[in-house]
C-alpha cells in the first residue's frame, strides 16, 4: 500500500514536471551570443504588454513570452551580442527575458505596457507610451521616458559616474542613489512638489524650491534630470 | 728620332711604361749607339736626382693644422662681417623711415595680441579643442540615446560654445528621436541663451516640438527668458491642443498670459 502511494506521488510529480517542461519548451526563446561574457545590448521593439528584465549570472538570453512562439508575431536575432526581439503590431504579448548581467538594455513599447528591469550593469534606455517602469540596483546610465506613468529607479550601492534622464507628463518620479553620490541635479514639475532628502547646493537662493530645484549634490558629478509636468518629484538617499 | 722624343721614351723607361717591344728596341739602341747611351746617363741622373719618392711627407698632424688655421680665419672673417651687417642695419639710414614705421607697427600689434589674448577656459570653439568639438559633433549622431544625452551634458558644462556646436544643439532639439536628448538639450541651450541665435532658435523650435513634456519645457523657458517673440508661436500651439490634455493646456495658456503682461 505505501509502495503504490510512493509510486503515485512520484508519478504526479514527474507529470506536473512534464507539463513545466513543455510549458517552457513551448514558450522559450534561447538567444546565443557570439561573445559570450563580453557586454551585450537587448533592443526590444513592442507594442503592447508588459516586460521583466533580470540579470542572472549566465551567457544566454532566455525569452519567455506569453504566447506560443509564432516567427510572424515575434522575431529575434543576434549579431555581436546585440540580440533583437521585435513584435509585429498588434500584438499584445507579456514577456520574461533573462539576460547576462553585464547588458544594457534599449526597450520601446509603442502602446502600453508595464516595465520592471532588475540586476544590469549595462545602460538603460526605456521609452514607452504609457505604463509604470521600475528599475532595482541598476549600475549604468539610464534613460526612461512614459508619457503617463510612475518612474521608479533605485540605483545600485555602488554607482558609478552615471547620466540619469528620467521624465513624463503624470505620474511620480522616484529615484534612489547612494548618499554618497556626486551630482548636477535638476528637478523639475510643474503641478506637484519635488522633495529630496539630500543637501542640494543651489547656485542662487531666489530659486522657487517646491517646483524646481537646481544644484550639486556632494559637490557635483554625475548630470541627473528629473522633470514632470503633473507628477511629483522624488530623489532619495539610499539607506 | 727627335731628342726630346728619346728623353720622353727613356723616362717612360725609367719609369716601366713601355711595352716590351719598345723596352727591347731601346735597350738595343742602348747597347749600339754610344751618343743614346750618354743621354740616356744623363735623363736617369737628372730622373733619380728628381726622385719624387724620397720627397718629405706632408704629416697628417700639419694638414690638420693648416686646416684648423684655415677654418679659424674664415670664422673670423664671417664673424666680422656678421656683427658689421647686424651692425649696419641698426645704423639709422633715413630713406628707410618708412621701413622703420612698419616694424615697429608689427612689434607694436604683436604684443597687443599677445597681450590681450583672450581666457580660453572652458571655451569649445578655439582650435585647440576642435578634436573634442568633433567628438562631440559625432556622438550627437550616435545611434545610442546615453551617448547623445552624455555629449549634450558635456556641452551644458561650458560657457562658450562655437556656432557648429550651437547648429548641432538646435537640430537635435527639433529632431532627436528621443524626448529625453530633446529635453537635455533645451536645458543645455537655455544655458546658452545669451548668444542670440540660440535664442531665436529656441523660440522656432516651439512649432517642432509634438509632445506635451517638450511645449511644456519650452514654454517655461521661453518665460524664464521673457521672450515676447515666442507669444504667437504658443498661441497656435494652443490652438492644437487635444481636449484631454488638460493639464499641458493649462500650463500652456498660463504662460501665455504671463508672457503678455510683460
Amino acid at each position: 500500500m505505501k509502495t503504490n502511494i510512493k509510486i503515485g506521488i512520484v508519478a504526479i510529480v514527474a507529470l506536473l514536471c512534464g507539463q513545466v517542461v513543455n510549458a517552457q519548451k513551448k514558450h522559450d526563446l534561447t538567444v546565443k551570443l557570439s561573445h559570450p561574457s563580453k557586454p551585450g545590448v537587448l533592443n526590444a521593439d513592442l507594442f503592447t504588454g508588459s516586460v521583466k528584465i533580470t540579470g542572472y549570472a549566465g551567457n544566454e538570453v532566455v525569452i519567455t513570452s506569453s504566447l506560443p512562439n509564432d516567427p510572424d508575431k515575434i522575431s529575434t536575432a543576434e549579431k555581436d551580442n546585440i540580440v533583437k526581439l521585435k513584435v509585429e503590431q498588434p500584438t499584445v504579448v507579456d514577456f520574461t527575458i533573462m539576460v547576462p548581467r553585464n547588458f544594457s538594455v534599449v526597450l520601446k513599447i509603442l502602446a502600453a505596457g508595464n516595465v520592471t528591469i532588475d540586476n544590469l550593469t549595462g545602460d538603460q534606455d526605456i521609452a514607452i507610451s504609457a505604463g509604470d517602469v521600475t528599475m532595482t540596483n541598476i549600475d549604468g546610465s539610464v534613460s526612461v521616458n512614459t508619457k503617463k506613468g510612475n518612474v521608479t529607479v533605485d540605483m545600485a550601492p555602488k554607482m558609478m559616474n552615471n547620466a540619469i534622464t528620467l521624465s513624463n507628463v503624470q505620474g511620480i518620479i522616484s529615484l534612489t542613489i547612494p548618499t554618497t553620490q556626486k551630482a548636477n541635479v535638476k528637478l523639475q514639475t510643474e503641478f506637484a512638489k519635488v522633495t529630496s532628502d539630500f543637501e542640494i547646493e543651489k547656485p542662487s537662493a531666489d530659486q522657487p524650491s517646491n517646483k524646481h530645484i537646481e544644484g550639486k549634490i556632494n559637490g557635483g558629478g554625475s548630470e541627473i534630470l528629473m522633470r514632470s509636468v503633473g507628477g511629483s518629484i522624488y530623489l532619495r538617499k539610499k539607506k | 728620332m727627335e731628342d726630346i722624343e728619346l728623353e720622353i721614351k727613356i723616362l717612360d723607361y725609367l719609369q716601366e711604361r713601355l711595352s716590351a717591344a719598345e723596352r727591347f728596341e731601346l735597350e738595343k739602341l742602348l747597347k749600339t749607339s754610344p751618343a743614346f747611351a750618354q743621354q740616356f746617363a744623363e735623363v736617369k741622373q737628372a730622373w733619380e736626382g728628381l726622385d719624387l719618392r724620397k720627397a718629405p711627407k706632408v704629416s697628417a698632424d700639419s694638414k690638420t693644422n693648416f686646416q684648423a688655421m684655415l677654418r679659424t680665419f674664415e670664422m673670423q672673417q664671417e664673424h666680422q662681417s656678421l656683427i658689421s651687417r647686424i651692425l649696419a642695419i641698426f645704423r639709422y639710414k633715413p630713406k628707410y623711415n618708412w621701413a622703420y614705421a612698419i616694424a615697429l607697427l608689427c612689434i607694436g600689434a604683436l604684443g597687443a595680441s599677445i597681450f590681450f589674448r583672450p581666457v580660453s577656459n572652458n571655451v569649445i570653439g578655439d582650435n585647440a579643442t576642435s578634436e573634442m568639438q568633433n567628438k562631440i559633433l559625432m556622438t550627437l549622431n550616435s545611434d545610442k540615446t546615453i551617448e547623445r544625452i552624455k555629449a549634450v551634458s558635456y556641452v551644458r558644462d561650458k560657457k562658450n560654445v562655437n556656432d557648429n556646436i550651437i547648429n548641432a544643439l538646435l537640430t537635435t532639439l527639433d529632431n532627436d528621436p528621443n524626448e529625453n536628448v530633446r529635453l537635455v538639450t533645451l536645458d543645455a541651450l537655455f544655458k546658452l541663451a545669451d548668444n542670440a541665435k540660440v535664442r531665436e532658435g529656441l523660440v522656432n523650435s516651439i512649432s517642432h516640438q509634438h509632445t506635451e513634456l517638450m511645449q511644456v519645457a519650452l514654454a517655461d523657458a521661453m518665460l524664464k527668458l521673457q521672450e515676447k517673440r515666442s507669444v504667437n508661436p504658443l498661441k497656435t500651439l494652443l490652438k492644437k491642443q487635444d481636449a484631454d490634455d488638460d493639464l499641458v493646456k493649462k500650463q500652456l495658456e498660463q504662460t501665455v498670459q504671463k508672457l503678455e503682461s510683460i
